[in-house]
């Protein structure tokens, strides 16, 4: 999308007035306040400039007050520390299930992305998000147990106490699971998974995972 | 709070700390370190015959003032704040989750302040936490919770822990400027850094800036505190304890607000001479590596 060029390289302390508002386009790390762009983090000053490719297409199709916006450059603060990563809306998240009830799954978000995260946040998969189709047939016991780990998507905030999260693509859902043996189980269809030692079938709503790579970004990706 | 009524029992063989020693000892300290500055006492007595004396600084001098980041490892920042003989430790916990947040929108912000037992050579403190520290606390966040981006940590809690070491005057202000230190040091999105400033008004018609205990427990006194955002130039706090003439109130909240100012271009010379350093130790490392 954008270039990732940097200019400057200088120290930036929360609250320094960095340029007017009509200069660059306020990201990361920065807000706008009275015409002003102003940083809210300490750390270092980066300008990103914008693909002139990009632009060249837009500006034919847009009018002419998008054009100035269009040339524009990006300026971001980059932190030198993260406080620690939080779930937003869309990320992909692992999360571990704690409890189930036949409308809704309660879930511990272990990590997102591929960064873990220091303490858990509370999550709940309601029964109308766990699949995409015959939503009205899912059944939240064959779908998942207390123990599985899954891949799940953020939907919103929630109520006060836990996100809501949603499995209703191919590429979420139980990613590991137990069985009653104690086993870890081998999936064999979208909804089943089955114990090697005893060869009892469970069912499950199981992510299909990319055979390459194991990672959470790159099943997103597919 | 969790209260461990098995220590609340003080322990009593402790005598206070005597200063005078130190005083005598510092002041060759610093005629050895800073010539230039000449030792001038300025004194004032006021009705109740109490001696006020400033060694080595003017009524409009803060006292010297020295700031550290990334102190603990624990939590997420954290900064040391010393400002002549109060010290305050302040530690960060957050961003983290919350079990019971009725406005999910945007970050809680909670504020604990702790006196050690050994802060303080005028009171006897005890383990359990008193009014006095519930009142500091909620001061504390009240000037700093407008500084802070809260909308952008939604459903989530920042805790700030503050231990005040060492307590002889002013530790309102030490504490404030701990916590938007440690707040920066922690990289929470603020819109700007608080800085406070506090200033003592005397009935024979002294300010001093930046008080000491002798001096902010002198009877008749009245102090002014401002917290106030320099760069938005923004005030976020208030208080006044006892009386003043409304031209005297005028005076003292210029004087805090040239003082604030003092105090914000410390605290961010202070930021980036760390990042500074970080950056040096990090490519120090990098070229042991290699």
């Amino acid at each position: 999308m954008s270039q990732t060029t940097s200019t400057t390289n200088d120290i930036i302390t929360p609250g320094q007035r960095l340029c007017k508002e009509s200069d660059y386009i306020s990201s990361e790390g920065t807000y706008i306040h009275k015409g002003y762009i102003y940083s809210s983090v300490l750390g270092f000053k980066h300008i990103i400039k914008r693909n002139i490719n990009e632009n060249t297409v837009n500006n034919n199709n847009n009018e002419n007050e998008n054009q100035v916006e269009n040339n524009k450059d990006y300026i971001v603060v980059l932190k030198e520390r993260e406080p620690g990563i939080l779930p937003e809306i869309g990320s992909i998240v692992t999360v571990q299930v704690l409890r189930i009830n036949p409308k809704l799954a309660s879930v511990a978000i272990l990590c997102v992305g591929t960064k873990a995260l220091k303490e858990t946040f509370n999550g709940v998969i309601r029964i109308q998000d766990v699949r995409a189709t015959e939503i009205d047939k899912v059944e939240i016991y064959k779908s998942f147990r207390p123990g599985d780990i899954v891949l799940a998507q953020i939907i919103s905030l929630g109520d006060s106490r836990s996100y809501y999260l949603s499995t209703a693509k191919n590429e979420l859902g139980v990613v590991f699971a137990q069985s009653v043996a104690g086993s870890t189980m081998i999936p064999i269809s979208w909804n089943t998974m089955q114990c090697p030692k005893t060869k009892t079938k469970e069912f499950r709503k199981v992510a299909k995972m990319d055979q390459d790579d194991d990672t959470t970004t790159d099943s997103k990706n597919e | 709070m969790k209260i461990d009524y098995r220590c609340s029992n003080p322990i009593k063989t402790t005598k206070p700390i005597d200063y005078s020693v130190y005083k005598n000892k510092k002041l060759s300290i610093n005629g050895n370190g800073n010539n230039n500055i000449n030792t001038s006492i300025n004194t004032t007595v006021n009705s109740n015959n109490i001696k006020i004396q400033r060694i080595n600084r003017s009524d409009e001098q803060l006292r010297q003032i020295f700031m550290k980041i990334g102190v603990v490892s624990q939590g997420s920042g954290s900064s040391y704040v010393e400002m002549g003989k109060t010290k305050v430790l302040c530690t960060i916990h957050g961003p983290r989750a919350t079990q019971k947040t009725e406005l999910f929108e945007t970050a809680k912000l909670n504020c604990e302040l702790k006196y050690t037992t050994f802060s303080s050579t005028t009171e006897k403190i005890e383990y359990v936490e008193n009014s006095k520290e519930k009142d500091l606390s909620l001061l504390i966040t009240q000037s700093i919770i407008g500084s802070i981006r809260l909308e952008k940590y939604p459903k989530t809690a920042i805790d700030i822990y503050i231990l005040v070491l060492n307590d002889d005057g002013n530790v309102l202000v030490a504490s404030i400027t701990a916590a938007t230190m440690a707040l920066a040091d922690a990289g929470v999105e603020m819109f700007d850094m608080v800085s406070s400033c506090s200033v003592s008004s005397t009935k024979d018609n002294r300010t001093l800036i930046d008080p000491t205990t002798s001096e902010e427990t002198i009877p008749t006194s009245s102090t002014i505190l401002v917290a106030k955002m320099p760069s938005l130039n923004e005030i976020t706090q208030i208080i006044q304890t006892g009386e003043l003439q409304y031209t005297n109130v005028l005076e003292c909240v210029d004087l805090c607000i040239d003082g604030c100012d003092k105090i914000y271009s410390i605290m961010k010379q202070n930021l980036i001479d760390s990042l500074l350093q970080k950056q040096k130790e990090k490519e120090q490392q990098q070229q042991q590596q290699q």
